[in-house]
């Protein structure tokens, strides 16, 4: 699990103050012009635009302003949301065309003449992925109650935490009055009860309520991004700055 | 090309200077195709790595002479002993054994000929007779032996001449390339392949044409000549004056081409 978020983090990471250098800078020296060169910008009709640079770093969005997509591994992008958790957007060498999946669902699109393409790169503003929030933890209780924490992504912000508790698919977002973090565990303290949540697995978490605890059972993030990401409610609507935002 | 220490060559020469009394202990044949046949022959006492090689039916620049050589273990992944020959003052490989055994005799250009030792053949050299070949060609094995700075410059003009057609073809140039090794000692010019950093620029420059329209754009509209020069200190120089691209580099310069192709991308 660790290692699945911290790939996640060290690519938000890097472009966390939202002034991103892409690697072709301003396209003022040859080894700038030969990263726009490298660069695949691919288009379609209704402005979406999908740049993948030499490293394979991947950029989203319109003509005008791109974003960082982050991506789960090397061949994947970061977008829970899709059936079987299948996102990625390659450039396909033989079609010569960026190709697309989210799910089931694939789209081509056809890469920009290098001139224009070269244009939009040295003219586009370059930006954070939307996706700033990275999930902390999740927790159960009998009733199917759950209890998910998230915290911001980039760096000075994992310890801004937020806690969301409600049945699948309306948890609510509670008004956190304080927050104890070390290294035993956490405490998120909200207007309606106290949410302990311990490091040590042996020990149960609980939700204490006017005196009254519930144990609860922590659920595994990693093998329940797709829950988290489409089904819990927390984040409906909200665009994580992938091709599948749009697709 | 090989770089080697200056004491190792003198080491060469003092070798086989030192062989007029030392005889043959045993020798190994070699049998390739067309002919080709190498006879190895080593000197006592063996622990010192010396041999005397002589090669035939191959375009190797040892072929038919009885040649003084010393042999080199390399431990590589696969480790191979290198056989050696003493080149204008500097060490030279004749060939190397393979992996599986077998005798690999580098001829002219990069072509090389495979052979398999020959138990039976081996048996029937005649150590003296072998030896007498050699004393009667050593006038003409020292001659090879002997330094000559102006023989190898020619040579790796020759050698730099093909790079800068290769550079010019896929940059679309016509660059004028100067290469001064003047400023080095006979010492510094033997350990030093001089015009090899000269190559490998070139290669560089070539490796990005190739490979980037922009850059072969660029580099045509630059780079008009290129100077290979010796530098003041170890640490690698380079400048475009002009249309000019200054290379300096001393004996103890790192990886030239690497750093070219940083130097390019930032500063073309």
């Amino acid at each position: 699990m660790r290692t699945l978020w911290s790939l996640c983090l060290l690519s938000g990471l890097a472009f966390a103050d939202g002034s991103l250098p892409p690697l072709w800078g301003e396209g003022k020296t040859l080894g700038q012009k030969i990263e726009l060169e490298e660069a695949h910008v691919c288009a379609d009709a209704k402005g979406h635009v999908l740049v993948i640079d030499r490293v394979n770093q991947q950029y989203y969005g319109d003509r005008t302003t791109l974003s960082v997509v982050i991506n789960q591994n090397a061949l994947r992008l970061f977008d829970p949301r899709q059936a079987n958790e299948l996102a990625r957007a390659d450039w396909d060498r033989s079609m010569n065309k960026c190709v697309i999946q989210c799910g089931e669902r694939t789209l081509q699109l056809e890469p920009m003449e290098a001139s224009a393409a070269s244009a939009l790169l040295l003219s586009a503003k370059f930006v954070a992925s939307p996706n700033t929030r990275v999930p902390h933890a999740l927790l159960r209780d009998p009733k199917g109650n759950y209890y998910y924490v998230d915290r911001g992504r980039a760096q000075g912000e994992e310890k801004n935490f937020r806690l969301f508790v409600g049945p699948r698919g309306a948890l609510k977002l509670q008004k956190m009055t304080n927050v104890v973090s070390d290294s035993a565990g956490e405490i998120f303290t909200t207007k309606s009860g106290d949410l302990r949540l311990l490091v040590d697995r042996e020990k149960t978490s609980e939700w204490v309520e006017r005196g009254r605890k519930t144990a609860l059972r922590q659920v595994p993030l990693d093998e329940n991004l797709h829950l988290i990401y489409a089904e819990l409610g927390v984040y409906t609507g909200q665009r994580l700055g992938t091709p599948c935002d749009d697709l | 090309m090989i770089n080697l220490k200056a004491g190792a060559v003198s080491a060469l020469l003092v070798a086989a200077q030192a062989w007029a009394d030392s005889p043959l202990a045993s020798a190994k044949v070699y049998v390739g195709p067309e002919g080709s046949r190498t006879i190895i022959a080593t000197v006592k006492p063996a622990s010192e790595g010396k041999c005397l090689l002589l090669v035939t039916g191959t375009t190797s620049a040892v072929d038919s002479l009885a040649m003084p050589c010393t042999t080199e273990l390399v431990q590589t992944a696969q480790p191979r002993t290198e056989l050696m020959w003493t080149r204008r003052g500097r060490s030279s490989r004749a060939g190397y054994t393979s992996g599986d055994g077998r005798l690999i005799i580098f001829g002219q250009g990069d072509s090389k000929v495979a052979m398999t030792y020959n138990e039976a053949e081996s048996q029937k050299v005649k150590l003296d007779e072998l030896w007498a070949k050699y004393q009667s060609q050593k006038k003409e094995v020292e001659a090879l032996a002997q330094f000559d700075r102006a023989a190898e410059v020619v040579e790796s003009n020759g050698s730099l001449k093909k790079v800068v057609d290769q550079t010019n073809k896929a940059c679309g140039t016509t660059l004028n390339v100067v290469v001064d090794s003047s400023p080095l000692s006979d010492e510094q010019f033997k350990r030093m392949d001089f015009s090899d950093y000269c190559e490998h620029s070139l290669e560089q420059v070539r490796y990005l044409c190739e490979h980037w329209k922009v850059a072969r754009s660029t580099i045509s509209a630059r780079i008009k000549a290129v100077s290979c020069e010796v530098g003041p200190t170890s640490i690698l120089v380079f400048e475009l004056k002009e249309a000019t691209l200054v290379i300096k580099t001393t004996p103890d310069s790192g990886d030239v081409a690497n750093a070219l192709d940083h130097w390019l991308r930032e500063n073309l």
